[in-house]
Formats: structure tokens, sequence, C-alpha cells
């Protein structure tokens, strides 16, 4: 049962280009358009776009997705895309977003008491702050993205080492709250 | 309707009002209608020089389609974590003027790091000058990781600086691998066409096929 959500320009270099204006919906959300979805890559009909999380948060871009369709995204303002959105869904076609892993670097605050567990986070959140990452806490661990490796040695001497595990990890990063207009540096 | 926006970020003399001046011409003659932000932190003097160009001496565009921001501070803060103040203006830009099909938005400061909140640009170029050093790409940020098109300017002084234009090619590859990098020179417009192809093709889908004698009829 595909939606035709989407319609076609023809571009310069004489390819065909999909134009969605709106997600058809998400597979992690839809148990339809997730059974869809199976249907579709046990047919290889499946195809995937991969975005960073700075594209995900876009209303306009265009990009191809892993088997080379060009497609073109319009949204309306406000609306941004999220993992599993579906993008195009015809007989012959599915595209569905998929977000790319990043590195972060993950704090755990290990503290004796409550007391000194609330200080030392009050550290960690003044640290990460001062360089304007975005977060995500969950489960007593803060997360935020990290450009390399080396930044590592940059928290080790900044936090409280005796009182905090630090770990480098790939994974897709989702921040706790609206962050759009995230400052890094 | 949200007018299709592009951001133009870069250290302070890399030439972003330069490429600006070669560009808009380049589109206008393709039929795309654009509209001017120019952010700085005290002066307006980068939208006075663009009027001067683009809407007096080369009678391009209107001069009331060209703005000044003084942004107060350090410019990136307002094309960034609080773009409040661009967004006001490019709301009366869109309320006024729905039918416009670029608006530009140049900001400058911040070095490397410098990015643009996606609530305010949908196509981020950010530029850089051979003169600054080929280790510019290599020694990546923000800016030149994550921006849709690098583009290296002033190819000319390459020679007298010392720089390595194809070391900075293969750097640039290599920190944003599958995204383009154009050598520009604004000075004499060298390159510019392919920049504006980026901005056609990645922004504005290519969706005016019209000829250039029928659009210009058209306005």
């Amino acid at each position: 049962m595909p939606y035709e959500t989407h319609n076609f320009i023809r571009i310069a270099n004489d390819t065909m280009a999909f134009i969605v204006r709106s997600v058809v919906g998400n597979i992690h959300k839809s148990m339809l358009l997730s059974k869809e979805y199976r249907k579709m890559k046990a047919a290889g009909k499946s195809e995937t776009m991969s975005l960073s999380r700075a594209d995900m948060q876009r209303m306009r871009l265009r990009r191809k997705t892993d088997a080379g369709s060009d497609v073109g995204i319009i949204l309306q303002p406000d609306a941004w895309l999220k993992d599993g959105d579906v993008l195009v869904f015809t007989k012959e076609k599915f595209v569905v977003v998929r977000q790319l892993r990043e590195k972060v670097l993950s704090v755990k605050v290990s503290y004796r008491d409550p007391v000194g567990t609330a200080e030392v986070s009050a550290l960690v959140g003044h640290a990460i702050g001062n360089r304007h990452r975005p977060i995500a806490v969950k489960g007593g661990t803060i997360t935020f993205p990290i450009m390399a490796d080396s930044e590592l040695e940059l928290f080790q001497r900044l936090l409280p080492v005796g009182s905090v595990r630090l770990k480098i990890e790939e994974k897709v990063f989702q921040p706790s709250g609206a962050t759009i207009s995230n400052h890094e540096h | 309707m949200r007018i299709p926006r592009v951001g133009i970020g870069g250290p302070v003399g890399c030439g972003k009002t330069r490429l600006i001046e070669r560009l808009v011409p380049v589109l206008a003659q393709r039929g795309y209608r654009c509209f001017i932000i120019s952010n700085d932190v005290v002066s307006k003097e980068d939208a006075e020089r663009m009027r001067r160009i683009l809407s007096v001496e080369e009678r391009i565009i209107p001069e009331d389609m060209i703005v000044g921001i003084a942004t107060g501070g350090c410019p990136h803060t307002a094309v960034r974590e609080d773009p409040t103040i661009n967004l006001a203006v490019i709301d009366e830009i869109e309320r006024k003027d729905p039918s416009l099909d670029l608006i530009i938005i140049e900001s400058g400061g911040d070095n490397t790091m410098t990015t643009f909140s996606p609530a305010l640009a949908d196509y981020f170029i950010y530029i850089i000058d051979v003169a600054g050093g080929d280790k510019y790409p290599r020694k990546r940020g923000l800016g030149i990781e994550t921006c849709d098109l690098l583009v290296v300017n002033k190819v000319d002084l390459a020679p007298h600086v010392g720089a390595d234009l194809a070391a900075m090619k293969r750097d640039a590859g290599r920190v944003r691998p599958g995204k383009p990098v154009e050598f520009v020179n604004c000075k004499t417009g060298r390159g510019v066409e392919s920049v504006a192809r980026h901005i056609i093709d990645g922004l504005l889908f290519d969706r005016k096929r019209v000829p250039v004698q029928k659009r210009r009829k058209r306005n």
C-alpha cells in the first residue's frame, strides 16, 4: 500500500530526483510501516539515507541514498528528521532515514554520597557547558559529542577524575531536550 | 513559505563579502533573485560596500535588498546559538517578498568553528583563503568539517605564501569525505560559477530552468 507523497523533478544532469515535502511516517513508530519496510527490504527495494545529527536538523537538504537515489527534502518550518523516518514509499522504492553514529564521551559520575555526587555533577556540567556541547543525560551518565579522541585528555584534566569514569564511544547521539541551535566550540 | 537560505561563514578577511559580490550576478543571470544579510560586530561596512557595488554600480539588485546587522558581539552568536535577530529580519523579508529565490546570510568570526543554526540556514558555505596557510583544512574544526561546501579563496596568492593547493585539496577530502571543495579567486571571479552551481543543485534543486531571457522579461 505505497504512499505517493513525493513528486519528481528533472534536474540539470538529467537524472531524476525525488522531492520530499513531508515524511510518510516512521518505522519505529508505525507497525504498518515497519512491516512494509521488512517486506521491501526482503524484496531488495529498500534504500537508506544516512545523515549526520546536524543534517537531521535541517529543513531543506539534498542527499543520495546508499543505492544512489537522489532525494531533495523540503520540510515545513520547525520540522526535522528522525531516525526511521520514511521519505519515499512507492511500489518500487522504500527510502528510510538513518542517523549516523558519532564519537561521544560518556561521563559516569560515581561518588560515595549524594552531596558529593551533586558537587561532582555540577563541575562536570560546568566543564561541558563551557564548551557549549549538547548533552544527553540518562541513568547517571552524561554523554556529549566530541570531535576527536584527543579530547579525552582535555576532559581528564578538567574533570575530577577520581569521581568520574570516562569512556569514548561511537553511537547515535540524541541530545536531551530541544537543542537545534546548539553551540559547539 | 520558507525561502531557501545559504549561510556563508569564515575568518575575517577571507573574502566572504567578495564571494557574495561575485555570486549574486551569476545567480541573477540565471534568474534567481537574492536578498543579502550581512552580520558584523559593530559596523555595517560590508553591507554598504555590497550596496555600492551590486546596487549602485552594477545595478544587479535594489539597495533595499541588502541589509546589514551589527550584532554587538561576535557575529557567530547571531547565526548559531541565538539567531533571533537574523530570523526576525528574514521573517520580515518573507512577508514582504515571498517570491524571492534565495537569502544569503554572511557572518564572520570565530575561526574554524563557525557554523549556522539549521533554524537559520539550509546550506552552509565555509570559506578560507590560502594566505591563512595550507594547514587550514587538516586542522579541522566544525566549520570545515560540517559545511556543505568548502571554498578556498585567493588561489592566486598560493605561490607567494608557499601554500600547497594540492595538499589543501587532499586534506579537505580526508577530513570531509565525499563533500565538495572549490578553489576560487574572487578577485577575478575564477571558480565562482562552480560555487553557484553547488548552490543551485544542493539548495535550490535547480528549480528554475526557464531561459534567462524569459526570466529577465518577467522581472
